[in-house]
């Protein structure tokens, strides 16, 4: 068992991993602002996309990516919002994907990608 | 990135154009749509995009704005499904731009891209084609409706993809064929060679239907007034195809027709239940729906056990009975759906049934049938000219096989007599002798001598009213006309007489 903060950062180093596998040039990762934090900013496609990786040990109370309830996403939504604001030369789409993993032990976990998870 | 697509929207009877604009924009993903939608509407955001994608096609992540103009009208129902869904693989460059200019676009969409029936598809094509477009692509089970109006393409298509097809090259798979043949032919499934015995009732029906007067039959349960009702439309003129496009657009808005009958050729026979309530009647709701009289345009409305009727749903059929329309206004809009009505009514003389019946006595207080009788309002019964008895059959006649004429055979006399109308009515705004009014009845309505002087006499001992007396002309006029005779003879007077019951205070003595 991990705690949660090092659970956190086990998985977005996955997550991470996996997005470069998939030819996702990574453009910031654990972007912070006072409205929070996003976990990786990706991009692929002329798509500027924003990730938001949710990692658990266990199922018993549902699956990673419904951790990413409503509240969670309007929080995205006014993180992807304010970082559009500060970084606005860009002439791309936008895109929120869900990377849920689930981590049963050391190199053996679960991986599922959601891509356009949710519209604003 | 921006697309057009034409679509309709029915308002009352009539249907109107609707342009859905979809724009694809870059930002934060989203969809949106304007132009005061509903509900039903809204939801078409949910259907398109799941159809879109089992059509397999990309669903755009863009900024999806749909715009349904005109944008100040309210917009309800899911016919737009189709037309947003097109727009947007329109707006990706998916669906060429060019065919849309010439077709209306309507559908409903389910989940997996096929398409299911709407609501009000022949008005829409009607507009379609006034508004100068090629044709129109909707549902194939509405697709028979709309191809009752000439001059226009009808184009049925199953699904979101069979559309793409349509529109890219111009082939329809599973072309519907709707080869239109104008039949006008009704097929009643009754007859009034059916009825045994009820000569009296019989005669005095294919006066009213002749006529079109109102009627109202009286007489104890189970002597036959709702089998004779069923059979009055049987005996009425055939639908010209005017009126059977009117009778079906106000079917057509409200879904009612059956997907194999492309004009309703029947006339309607409506039977609403006494429970119904005023806006079931004439017609309501926050966007006014057309209620039993309308859908008894042309037609039948039979109202089965008149007393038991709410006192106001037969004061509101008041104005329909006289204006041959009904104008129904809520906060949102004010609609005129036509009404134009012949009105049946049944009852039982008393509570129990069995007032003034010859072999079983009736149970009643003198106060009860009264009471029972005041239940229907006068100026209710002042639009009914025809008032009858309908008495309990005997039993040799209930053993008998039926002899009577065939609704056919009535059907044409009663044809005769609405010719003579018509020629009669000639530039006048009215059409057959039940409408008449002051002006007409003095010039249509030359009595006889002998007719006159049995019609005084009647008046001072009936104590008839002046509305009765005007009552009488008409159905005279009507009898007359059944005989061929430009005068009303003292025959034709005598009969209108009798068929005054309810102003003889026949059962209130």
């Amino acid at each position: 068992m991990l705690n949660k903060q090092e659970l956190g950062k086990y998985g977005e180093e996955i997550a991470t991993k996996y997005l470069k596998e998939n030819s996702y040039q990574i453009v910031q990762r654990n972007y912070r602002c006072r409205f929070g934090e996003i976990d990786i900013i990706a991009y692929k496609d002329n798509y500027l996309i924003f990730v938001e990786v949710k990692t658990k040990q266990n199922d018993k109370f549902g699956s990673p990516q419904a951790e990413v309830n409503l509240r969670k996403q309007k929080k995205l939504q006014q993180l992807a919002r304010y970082y559009i604001s500060q970084n606005q030369d860009q002439n791309i789409d936008f895109r929120f994907d869900v990377i849920g993993i689930m981590y049963r032990g050391v190199e053996d976990y679960k991986l599922s990608h959601l891509e356009n998870a949710f519209l604003v | 990135m921006i697309a057009k697509v034409v679509s309709s929207a029915v308002l009352g009877i009539e249907a109107y154009l609707v342009d859905v604009e979809i724009d694809l924009a870059k930002g934060l993903p989203a969809f949106n749509l304007v132009g005061l939608p509903d509900a039903a509407v809204k939801e078409a955001r949910e259907r398109v995009r799941a159809a879109i994608k089992n059509s397999a096609f990309q669903f755009p992540v863009k900024r999806i704005t749909a715009n349904l103009a005109p944008a100040d009208i309210k917009k309800e129902g899911a016919a737009y499904d189709l037309p947003i869904a097109i727009g947007i693989l329109a707006a990706q460059g998916i669906v060429e731009e060019e065919s849309l200019k010439d077709y209306v676009v309507v559908g409903e969409l389910s989940l997996t891209g096929e398409l299911r029936s709407i609501k009000g598809a022949l008005p829409m094509a009607i507009q379609a084609k006034e508004e100068g477009k090629v044709g129109i692509i909707l549902p194939p089970s509405n697709a028979k409706e709309a191809a009752v109006v000439e001059g226009i393409e009808v184009i049925p298509v199953n699904s979101l993809l069979e559309t793409i097809d349509f529109l890219n090259n111009n082939e329809i798979k599973n072309r519907i064929d709707v080869n239109y043949r104008l039949d006008l032919e009704p097929d009643y499934k009754v007859d009034f060679a059916e009825v045994k015995g009820q000569a009296a009732a019989k005669r005095a029906l294919e006066i009213a239907a002749a006529g079109g007067h109102n009627v109202i039959m009286i007489g104890p349960p189970g002597s036959g007034k709702t089998m004779l009702a069923r059979r009055i439309p049987t005996i009425l003129p055939n639908l010209s195809l005017d009126e059977a496009i009117e009778l079906t657009k106000i079917h057509s808005i409200l879904g009612l027709l059956s997907t194999d009958e492309a004009l309703i050729s029947r006339r309607p026979f409506r039977s609403p239940h006494h429970t119904t309530s005023n806006a079931g009647m004439i017609g309501g709701g926050r966007i006014p729906q057309p209620g039993e009289v309308s859908l008894s345009h042309h037609g039948v409305l039979f109202l089965d056990e008149l007393p038991e009727f709410n006192r106001n749903v037969l004061e509101v059929l008041r104005q329909p009975l006289e204006a041959n329309e009904v104008t129904i206004s809520r906060s949102l809009t004010t609609l005129t759906y036509p009404a134009n009505i012949m009105l049946v009514a049944a009852m039982n003389p008393c509570p129990c049934g069995f007032f003034g019946d010859a072999s079983q006595k009736c149970s009643c207080s003198h106060y009860q049938v009264e009471r029972y009788l005041n239940k229907v309002s006068g100026p209710l019964l002042d639009r009914i000219d025809i008032h009858i008895e309908v008495p309990r059959l005997d039993p040799d006649v209930l053993a008998s096989s039926p002899t009577g004429e065939s609704s056919a055979e009535i059907r044409s006399r009663v044809n005769q007599v609405r010719q003579i109308q018509q020629q009669r009515f000639e530039g006048e705004e009215i059409n057959c002798n039940a409408e008449m009014s002051g002006k007409l009845l003095e010039e249509h309505c030359n009595l006889t001598k002998e007719g006159q002087k049995l019609l005084r006499s009647a008046i001072e001992r009936l104590n008839l009213s002046a509305r009765a007396y005007d009552r009488i002309l008409k159905l005279g006029r009507t009898i007359a006309d059944l005989d061929n005779e430009s005068m009303i003879e003292v025959d034709h007077i005598a009969e209108a007489i009798q068929y005054r019951d309810l102003d003889r205070k026949l059962f209130v003595s």
